[in-house]
Order: structure tokens, then C-alpha cells, then sequence
């Protein structure tokens, strides 16, 4: 553990005073890529993003999402024609994992950003109004914290999920055609996962409010909206930025759970969850339509947490390395 | 402390409401739960509209809320389509005990949760045994050799475990323990060995077969689900427990400890394990009443008969009594754990004031 006697790496020494100290953001770079795992995360998570990207060049979205007329396609096993097997309609599972995967990390970093910009809105909002004559609106905000973090979150999202488990409408996307459950689970992953990172940012708040330049700045004159966006909200940024990050790791596990009990992103569009979505009832007999989505997920995970841990690491201030 | 004790109480009852309040709204606007009705040709919708009004689902929302509360036996409810008030209706409200009615059993709703919670606390308290377990077991070991090779090579798998959908490791163990391992065939000393392998579907063997639901058998189908849920949850904790652990380890006490000539052992498990637990009550405190939704993925896998299959089940057919109460009770479960663990905590920690 860093204790407070020790040189926080950005102070700098009275005998080096000559040289320029680096900028926050230079030190948490350096300290980010001497990070083993993180850049261990960093490479997995390039090589995640070329097989959906540069897979794209060799299979079309239609092949990947239309059934095959041909029945004898169905339930096929990896061979030299299907790399990874074929699902229940014989669509390639190599092609849907590459535009599932797509579907997957964009709904994952989509739901993130709305979970994300709540979860610091109302973080600020509460610290912000606590000890003054607002103070109700941080009662009943903590309060509806309080009420949802008492539900488990998975039987949470299937309630939200009900509704449109087995709608087929679809919407027009960047010239693409997908399920309009796509938009939903965004909605109720990114409505569900902002409590957490309200709190941090809500006790946050409560200790810089306090600090010399926030009052000076308030002694200045600087209006509440200025304090709270110029002044707080930059020093909130490290746990936003590690929240973000573990968030969007948590997410495509959600989705993939969703997907799975067949409350998620409906067929025929593709996502890393679904592929799998019949695997629930043939273990036994189709493992390949669990291995390859399941191994992508975990990878992807896995290198987002890396990735979540080294920026953690290389943003606290109190760390020497 | 008994001060503290009641002003906790006294704060969780609006939180309850609120819970209360929102559990109902979210899950009976999800519609009418008989809808599925309208298609049976066998329902006219004279029938339809009767069975509706009778279950108060023809109810304004805010209506429906304040006589699920208080009941709705004192109102007079219009069966015919005419405006006028016909019967009393028949809920007398959770103030009065009555949660209501499954729809798709016709049994009430508390029956229908009580008869499969004893399946998910045996599988889920199991499982939280055996984590808490070997998690204590990894996290002391790998905090008092940190940073050896078996450090590294259980932070790895930690790691790993931590980022894998439980499912996966639910179909993994299957495919190899079950699937694999009833075709393995292997040859020792020219015997040919059946490899044991595991059950996946169900609590028990089928009625008939010769050891069904003996004690044995109801273990012999615990493995695997137990297994899979510890996994991923030994992967947290035993970071959690290695963390507070190194940082007990590194403090005066500990060194004073030492210098007294103790011996290493007492001053790992007596001194060190004492105060390195206290964060682990906390966390024990506020996961295991979420044993109660089940695990919805492993039971599902597994065809473990328990909540979270029954939470699936239910909201299939939107079975919103059930539902309502299943999540009702998780809640207050997660509001009474809270207060406990607070409780416990002041006890166990002299530096906890009650203010």
C-alpha cells in the first residue's frame, strides 16, 4: 500500500526542480503501458477487433443472417466448408460470430456511455445538493439508488426484457437491417447499470465541494452549473474512465446472459449471446455452437478487464510504480 | 445501540415502500396476464371480461396497487360489463397476509415460492459454503507466498474465471465431465475402466431407477451445478480475501507480532485472519441474500427445480402475482441483510461508532 510519505511520482523533487514535471495524463500513460496485463488486454482486444472487422471482407451480413435453403446444412459440425460449424438453420457460425461480435461490443460501449453519463449526472447532482436547501433531491435520488440496488440485477433486466422478448420488428441502422430489440437491450442495460458509479461519484463530490479551489472558485463568483462542470466533474474522471471501461466488460457478459435465456437481441441478427441461445438445450450434441461465441466473450471479457485494472492502476495518484 | 438499532429500522420502512411500490408498477405494466386467454376459442369475451374484472387486472394501475395493498374485499367489483358493481372481490391484501394468487397454478402465490425455495437455498447455501471455503484457502495461501509462481498461476485463473459467462462453465463442465467422460473408455493394467461420470439434468435419478432420491443420488447431482456456481464466485473472493489479507500482514501489529516471538501460524490464523475477515462479513453480508433469486442461468443448465427457474417460468406467462412476491422477497431479504451486516459490523469492530 502507497502511504502518504511517499513521493506521489508527480511532486517534484526539490533537487530535480529545474526539470519539467510531466502532466498528469504523461504519467498515467507511461505508468499505463509499463502495465504487463493491460497491454496484454490491449493486444487481445486488437485481435478481437480485426476478426470482426477484416472477417467482414470475406462473408456478407446476408449470408451470415439467412437460413440455408439446403437442409442437409443444418446442425453441421466444423469442416474444411464451415470452419466452425453451422446453427440450427444452417447459417455459417463463423460468419455470425464476426457480425455478432459487432452487434455485441456496440451494444455493450452504446449502453455503457448511457449508463455512464447517468451515473455521473446523478452522482454530481447528489453530492452537489447535499447541505443545502436541495438537499431532497439527494434523498430521494440516494433512495431510488437504494431501492434498485435491492433488486438482483439479472431479474431486473429479464423483467425490463419481457415486454419485447419476442418482438420482430426491425430497424434501419447505418444501411443495416437488425432487430429492434437491439435498441431495447441497449436501453435497459444502460438503465440498469448506473447506481454503482452514482455512488462513487456522489462521495466524490461530498469531499472536493469542500476543497480550497472549489470554494475559491465559488468565492469568484462561478456559478453552480460552472463549479460542478469546470471544476468537480474533471477531478471525477479517473473512476468514470475505470467504471467505463469494467462497465463495458459487464455489459457484453449481460447481453450474452440476455441472449442466452432468450430475452435478449432476437433472431435472425446475430450477437455473441444468441449464437449460443440453443446450445441451452443440446449440450451434448452442439458443442460447437457454444465454444467459439463462448471463448470470443471470454476473451474479450478478459482483455477488458486487463485493460480496466492497468488504467485503474496508472490513474490513481497515490501509486509509485 | 438500541437507539441505532430502531433509527435503522425506521429508515428502511421507506425504503421498503419505494421497493414495494416499484417491484409492483414494473411488473403488472408489463399487461394483462390473461391475454393469453383472448386466443383460447373455448373464452367468450363476456368469460374474459369476468375472469379480468375479478382479478383486478380492468383496474387503473394506482387502483390495482392500493387493493393488492390493502385488499379489495371491501370494493364491489362490475362482472358484467354494466357499470354497476356486482360481487365483492376476493384479495384481502398484503397487510392481511394474502400475496395473491398464481395465475397459471391456481395455487396462492406464497405456496408456489415456498415450495421451491428449500431447492434453491440447498443448491445456492452449498455453493456458498464451498466458496467461502476454498476462497479463504486460496486467499490466505496465495497472500502469504504473494507474487510465486502458484501467486501468479491463481491470479491467472481468477482472472479467467471472472470473465467467463457462468454459462460457459456450466456447458464446459457438462460437455466434459458428463458428455466426455460417459464415452471415455480407458485402459489401466489391461482393465477397461468406466470413467464415473456426472448427472445434468434434474435434483435426482427418475423415479424407478434403483438409488433414486437417496442421499447419495441427491448428492451425486449436486456436484456439478455447485461446482459451476463456486467457481466464478471463489474467483472474487479469494482476490478479495488475498487483498485484505496482505494489508493486515503488512501492519505494525503484525510486526510486534513477530518480534515477540509468536509463532508464524498464530500470527497468520489468530492474529491476521481476525481483522483480514472483517471486510469478508461485509461482502458475505450484502451477496447472500441474492441466494434467494436462484441462479436463473445454472438452474435453467442444470434443470434444478428452484426460484430462478420459477422466476423464468413465470414471467413467460406473466404470472405477476408469483413474480411480484419472488422479487418482493429477495428485496426485503437484501434490506434485512443490510441492517444485520451494519449491526454485526458494530459489534465486531470496537471502532465502529453508532452515531
Amino acid at each position: 500500500m502507497a502511504t502518504a510519505t511517499k513521493n506521489p511520482g508527480y511532486v517534484v523533487n526539490l533537487g530535480e526542480a529545474k526539470k519539467e514535471a510531466d502532466s498528469p495524463l504523461k504519467i498515467a500513460v507511461r505508468r499505463f503501458f509499463k502495465h504487463r496485463m493491460a497491454v496484454t488486454g490491449l493486444f487481445l482486444l486488437a485481435f478481437i477487433f480485426l476478426y470482426i472487422t477484416v472477417g467482414t471482407l470475406f462473408f456478407s451480413e446476408s449470408y451470415a443472417n439467412s437460413p440455408s435453403s439446403v437442409r442437409t446444412d443444418y446442425f453441421q459440425a466444423p469442416s474444411e466448408r464451415f470452419i466452425l460449424g453451422t446453427d440450427q438453420v444452417g447459417r455459417d457460425v463463423l460468419a455470425r460470430t464476426i457480425y455478432g461480435g459487432q452487434i455485441s461490443l456496440m451494444i455493450a460501449v452504446t449502453s455503457i456511455t448511457i449508463a455512464i453519463s447517468l451515473g455521473t449526472l446523478i452522482g454530481l447532482v447528489s453530492g452537489y445538493t447535499v447541505g443545502t436547501r436541495y438537499s431532497w433531491i439527494d434523498a430521494i435520488l440516494m433512495r431510488i439508488v437504494e431501492a434498485l440496488l435491492s433488486f438482483p440485477t439479472l431479474i431486473l433486466l429479464l423483467i425490463l426484457s419481457q415486454s419485447f422478448a419476442r418482438s420482430t420488428a426491425t430497424i434501419n441502422l447505418l444501411g443495416r437491417e437488425l432487430s429492434a430489440t437491439v435498441l431495447a437491450i441497449v436501453a435497459v442495460i444502460g438503465l440498469t447499470g448506473w447506481m454503482g458509479l452514482s455512488r462513487i461519484v456522489r462521495s466524490l463530490v461530498l469531499s472536493l465541494k469542500e476543497q480550497e479551489f472549489v470554494v475559491s472558485a465559488r468565492a469568484l463568483g462561478a456559478s453552480d452549473i460552472r463549479i460542478i462542470f469546470a471544476h468537480i466533474l474533471p477531478n471525477c474522471i479517473a473512476p468514470i474512465v475505470v467504471s467505463a471501461t469494467l462497465g463495458i466488460g459487464g455489459a457484453i457478459l449481460t447481453e450474452a446472459y440476455l441472449s442466452f435465456l432468450g430475452f435478449g437481441v432476437q433472431q435472425p441478427t446475430a450477437t455473441w449471446g444468441n449464437i449460443l441461445e440453443r446450445a441451452r438445450d443440446d449440450i451434448d450434441r452442439y458443442w460447437w455452437l457454444w465454444m467459439a461465441p463462448g471463448f470470443l466473450i471470454t476473451m474479450t471479457v478478459l482483455a477488458i478487464n486487463f485493460i480496466g485494472d492497468g488504467l485503474r492502476d496508472a490513474l490513481d495518484p497515490r501509486s509509485t510504480k | 445501540m438500541g437507539a441505532y438499532v430502531l433509527r435503522r429500522i425506521l429508515q428502511a420502512i421507506p425504503l421498503l415502500v419505494m421497493i414495494g411500490v416499484m417491484t409492483f408498477l414494473l411488473i403488472r405494466a408489463l399487461g394483462n396476464p390473461l391475454e393469453e386467454l383472448r386466443n383460447d376459442p373455448r373464452v367468450s369475451e363476456e368469460e374474459f371480461f369476468r375472469i379480468s374484472s375479478i382479478r383486478g387486472y380492468n383496474d387503473p394501475l394506482p387502483l390495482q396497487f392500493v387493493n393488492w395493498v390493502i385488499g379489495d374485499d371491501w370494493m364491489l367489483r362490475d362482472i358484467d360489463g354494466d357499470g354497476v358493481g356486482d360481487v365483492y372481490g376476493e384479495n384481502r391484501g398484503i397487510i392481511r397476509g394474502d400475496f395473491g394468487e398464481s395465475d397459471r397454478l391456481n395455487k396462492p402465490a406464497a405456496e408456489v415460492i415456498g415450495s421451491k425455495l428449500p431447492n434453491t437455498l440447498l443448491l445456492g447455501v452449498s455453493a456458498y459454503v464451498v466458496t467461502i471455503v476454498f476462497a479463504l484457502m486460496l486467499g490466505i495461501f496465495t497472500a502469504l507466498r504473494q507474487y510465486s509462481v502458484l501467486d501468479n498461476i491463481v491470479t491467472a485463473v481468477s482472472f479467467v474465471l471472472f470473465s467467463m459467462p457462468i454459462f460457459l462453465i456450466a456447458l464446459l463442465a457438462v460437455y466434459i465431465f458428463a458428455v466426455q467422460f460417459r464415452l471415455a473408455e480407458i485402459t489401466i493394467f489391461g482393465n477397461e475402466i468406466q470413467l464415473p461420470y456426472f448427472p445434468v439434468q434434474g435434483m435426482q435419478s427418475l423415479p424407478g431407477r434403483p438409488n433414486a432420491g437417496t442421499l447419495t443420488d441427491r448428492l451425486w447431482h449436486m456436484v456439478l451445478p455447485v461446482t459451476c456456481l463456486a467457481a466464478i464466485s471463489i474467483a472474487g473472493y479469494s482476490r478479495y480475501i488475498r487483498a485484505s489479507m496482505l494489508d493486515v500482514l503488512n501492519s505494525d501489529y503484525i510486526r510486534t507480532a513477530r518480534s515477540k516471538g509468536l509463532p508464524e501460524r498464530r500470527i497468520t490464523f489468530i492474529h491476521a485472519l481476525k481483522n483480514a475477515s472483517l471486510p469478508l462479513v461485509t461482502l458475505v453480508g450484502l451477496d447472500l441474500p441474492f441466494v434467494l433469486g436462484g441462479a436463473v442461468v445454472t438452474e435453467q443448465i442444470f434443470g434444478w427445480d428452484g426460484i430462478g427457474l420459477l422466476f423464468i417460468t413465470s414471467l413467460g406467462t406473466l404470472d405477476t402475482d408469483v413474480l411480484v412476491l419472488l422479487v418482493l422477497m429477495i428485496a426485503l431479504a437484501v434490506v434485512i441483510f443490510q441492517l444485520l451486516t451494519d449491526l454485526f459490523y458494530a459489534v465486531l469492530d470496537p471502532r465502529v461508532r453508532y452515531a
